[in-house]
């Protein structure tokens, strides 16, 4: 019995003591006082230094290299990093980063011929060990990246470098095959410059095996400091930036895999905000006090293909029903809180690419489609739910991916849209490794079984990447036309947009292929993304940008107001 | 046997469609030919058996588990970082569900029918079933948010240097909720074992001995009724090196769990089967040990030589 009693004893005594044991006062994260001194030639004269900035992420990036894996939290740490040559930013207007200035025709950083690029380079770059940033580790960089050992995801824009000349150590001339239209935009935009005193002679087999790829050293305006996996990575300041030294003095990212617990952390203090905040808890966050929502315009567009090769698919008049039966207003409501905006093309509204007309052409219609359902045969009986045609029920399977809730209450809603219509569709889901496989794996999408896929793709801030997606040449297994869709018009357009270079020109083109795709409907855009941060308000000029280059391009120019 | 439980879930792995490279399908501007030479530096071109010899190859020559395809970093490494994390949060609730869980179990046996016998009966059947997505959450609300009693996620403050008690207190949380799991779990069987041994002649003849009934208990019922929950327990026992998916999700806590489930979400082939081959290790080992405990503890048991 004693021993039992002590046992019980302590089981008690557990119980009792630990919930005092916890106080309740709450950490806040310290921060040293800011520096006062004001920097010059800075727009903000209010503007502290000092602090550290605790976001909260919902993904942890494996490595740190984004040419290695093309991923948001890759980038979003990435950034902060590294440098690139060239940025988008919050207006998707492309920026200088390690560059002096962005090369044009006007200023003669392009040739008359678009041919040859000339670059400058910030005399002032230096590494995060000191040693200066020059040309040699550009063409390095590219080295690295073009090298067959080397697992750069893509090397679009590179491949077209016929040479890359370093004349002096901050000048870099890269001379191409052919024209490519979108060479600035291209050119170490996701790519991120390495040092080459720390890498040369370990580029191989071995360079995915590196140490470098989890501890970086890079020349952007944060350093990395230390790589908790799976709890955080610490970054600070790099007091050398050639931009300036980053008002904050730190930043800590926390990986916090889920939304639930994220939005607790908030409540705290734990963090100060996060990305990419769940629309299910928008009217929570906007009871919190001292949090901001910030908006953020995605380049990412849910969007449902149809397989052109389905036999009832083939027929344009079915494809333009479907779409014009499709109510994105109804969709964004309900599932988005009304935050996200409809889109009814590839081209982001905010780029100058964007051709208005096209929503005059898909604006939801279920009486013209009804219309077009009966010119194609499908018709609907006394009393019946579904359209027939030859005793056949005109029914369809649309897939998409497992892992997204918000895209299985889509199709819900889609489907109730298209049984008004007479249309039955049912859902067959996939794990997106799955659905995204390569042709060999077994890819759903890829070996083309399916009738209808809804996935997002992330538009480019220039068109020509449209051409890898309608082009003719680019059905499976050689490229993205999913929906298999075939159309001499488009593909000699798109073939167009690639080589010619003004401006007034490609916008003609792209109005046209704009008009085309709405008309022919090989895909339906559904709704743009908007993204909600939420940040304390002590946060400043945090001003994401809605590219690649993610809400952390600018990352040394926020600061915080309470750091004191 | 442990090369059939790899050779398993290798073919498994790899018949599924889908691969480590496969989430690259997805960007519009990675072409057919990019992911093709992807996989041919990964290896990943050839057929699953040639690679699954060479994996072998690479534990049994080299001791060597091999090298990550979604991180590059060697995969012992990857595991070995996270045991701390895992063994802590097991440990602890493991222990408390132990301690808790034994002596309740033990307590309602001895005073079945009482009032603490129902009430450790309906919680017990709300700890079993209530989910840990959904009492995570529930608690990290409560006690976190709510309260400010402890920190919702994470295994440490990020903005403060180390301290004990900051380290306790982001640990209390999930090792609780996980605890309450077991706990109810394991005290409805132990009151059970307890209530089967309890009612033997053996037990009604040490009373009528005269024995005190505390040595009844502690001492005859006590060490028959433990002999399955040993085994129950020795089986738990891997789960201190594997860890607990859900709950370290929710908790964000850097353990092997997460490892493992990230893993599976990306088809990082070479640190599942690390994970796998670790823990298929353990639990055989830890089978051996619960037959070798019942040797110990029980002297029925004895496992006699084949009969020549």
């Amino acid at each position: 019995m004693k021993s039992i009693n002590k046992w019980l004893q302590f089981c008690l005594l557990f119980l009792l003591i630990f919930p005092m044991g916890c106080g309740r006062e709450q950490e806040r994260a310290t921060s040293e006082a800011g520096e006062s001194h004001s920097p010059a030639g800075r727009p903000q004269s209010t503007a502290r230094y000092g602090g550290t900035l605790v976001i909260g992420l919902a993904q942890e990036p494996r490595i740190l290299l984004e040419f290695l894996v093309g991923m948001d939290a890759v980038s979003f740490i990435g950034n902060m990093i590294f440098s690139k040559f060239v940025r988008y930013d919050n207006h998707l207007n492309l920026v200088p980063d390690l560059l002096t200035e962005i090369p044009t025709v006007e200023n003669g950083g392009i040739s008359a011929d678009y041919l040859t690029y000339t670059y400058h380079l910030r005399r002032n770059a230096v590494w995060h060990d000191g040693r200066p940033v020059t040309s040699q580790d550009v063409q390095f960089t590219f080295d690295v990246l073009m090298h067959p050992d080397v697992n750069t995801e893509t090397r679009e824009g590179l491949d077209v470098i016929e040479e890359m000349l370093a004349p002096d150590p901050h000048t870099i001339v890269v001379k191409l095959k052919h024209i490519h239209v979108d060479l600035v935009g291209d050119l170490f935009f996701e790519e991120c410059i390495l040092p080459k005193h720390l890498l040369e002679g370990k580029i191989g087999k071995e360079f995915s095996r590196l140490p470098f790829q989890t501890r970086p050293v890079g020349s952007g305006p944060f350093i990395l400091k230390e790589w908790v996996h799976g709890s955080h990575i610490r970054l600070v300041a790099n007091r050398d930036f050639y931009k300036g030294r980053p008002y904050l003095d730190e930043i800590v990212v926390k990986f916090i895999p889920n939304m639930n617990t994220m939005l607790v952390q908030l409540e705290t203090g734990e963090i100060d905000g996060f990305q990419q905040a769940e629309i299910s808890h928008l009217q929570r966050l906007k009871s919190m006090p001292g949090t901001v929502l910030h908006r953020v315009p995605k380049l990412a567009f849910e969007h449902i293909d149809f397989n052109t090769d389905h036999p009832w698919l083939s027929d344009n008049r079915v494809r333009m029903a479907i779409a014009l039966g499709i109510d994105r207003k109804q969709i964004i409501d309900k599932l988005f809180a009304g935050v996200y905006k409809p889109a009814y093309s590839d081209m982001p509204p905010m780029s100058s690419y964007h051709n208005p007309e096209v929503k005059k052409i898909l604006r939801y219609d279920p009486e013209k489609a009804a219309g077009l359902l009966e010119e194609a045969g499908w018709h609907l009986e006394e009393g019946a739910t579904y359209r027939t045609r030859n005793g056949k029920r005109l029914q369809f399977e649309i897939s998409t991916t497992k892992e997204k809730p918000e895209r299985e209450l889509t199709q819900l809603l889609l489907i109730e849209q298209m049984k008004k219509l007479g249309i039955e569709l049912k859902i067959k889901n996939y794990f997106s490794t799955v659905l995204f496989a390569s042709q060999e794996e077994g890819g759903i999408i890829k070996t083309g079984k399916f009738d209808w896929v809804m996935f997002s793709w992330y538009a480019a801030p220039d068109p020509s990447s449209l051409e890898s997606i309608y082009s003719e040449h680019f059905i499976p297994p050689d490229g993205q036309n999913y929906s298999r869709f075939r159309n001499k018009n488009i593909t000699e357009l798109l073939k167009l947009g690639t080589m010619h270079v003004a401006f007034g020109e490609r916008k003609k083109i792209y109005d046209e292929v704009a008009e085309i795709i709405a008309r022919e409907v090989p895909m339906v855009a559904l709704y743009w993304r908007v993204n909600i941060d939420p940040f304390r308000d002590s946060l400043q000029n945090y001003k994401p940008s809605p590219s690649m280059s993610g809400s952390s391009w600018d990352c040394n120019e926020w600061w915080l107001s309470d750091n004191d | 046997m442990l090369l059939v439980i790899t050779l398993l879930s290798f073919a498994l792995m790899y018949m599924a469609p889908g691969g480590p490279t496969a989430f690259m399908g997805n960007n519009p501007s990675v072409s057919a030919e990019d992911i093709i030479r992807i996989n041919k530096n990964f290896g990943l071109d050839r057929p699953w058996y040639v690679q699954y010899v060479k994996w072998v190859q690479r534990i049994l020559f080299h001791l060597d588990l091999g090298y990550s395809y979604t991180t590059g970093r060697p995969v012992h490494l990857m595991i070995l970082e996270r045991i701390p994390a895992t063994l802590e949060l097991m440990g602890s609730s493991l222990g408390l569900a132990l301690l808790l869980g034994l002596s309740i179990g033990i307590v309602s046996a001895v005073f079945r029918y009482s009032i603490f016998d129902h009430l450790a009966t309906f919680f017990s059947f709300i700890g079993i079933s209530i989910p840990i997505f959904w009492s995570g959450i529930l608690a990290i609300v409560i006690f976190s948010a709510h309260l400010g009693w402890f920190p919702s996620a994470g295994r440490l403050s990020v903005s403060m240097p180390y301290s004990v008690l900051d380290h306790l207190k982001h640990l209390i949380l999930p090792a609780s909720i996980l605890a309450l799991l077991y706990m109810s779990e394991w005290s409805r069987y132990m009151r059970s074992c307890m209530l089967e041994t309890l009612s033997q002649e053996y037990i009604q003849t040490a009373r009528a001995k005269g024995l005190s009934e505390s040595k009844v208990i502690l001492k005859h019922a006590l060490r028959n009724a433990s002999t399955p929950i040993l085994t129950m327990i020795t089986l738990h026992l891997p789960t201190l090196f594997t860890g607990a998916i859900i709950t370290e999700t929710i908790f964000a806590w850097p353990g092997l769990g997460r490892l493992f489930y990230e893993g599976v979400l990306l088809h990082d082939y070479t640190s599942l089967m690390g994970i796998l081959v670790i823990s298929s290790f353990l639990i055989i080992f830890f089978n051996l040990l619960a037959d070798i405990l019942y040797v110990v503890i029980d002297p029925r048991v004895k496992y006699a030589k084949a009969e020549t």
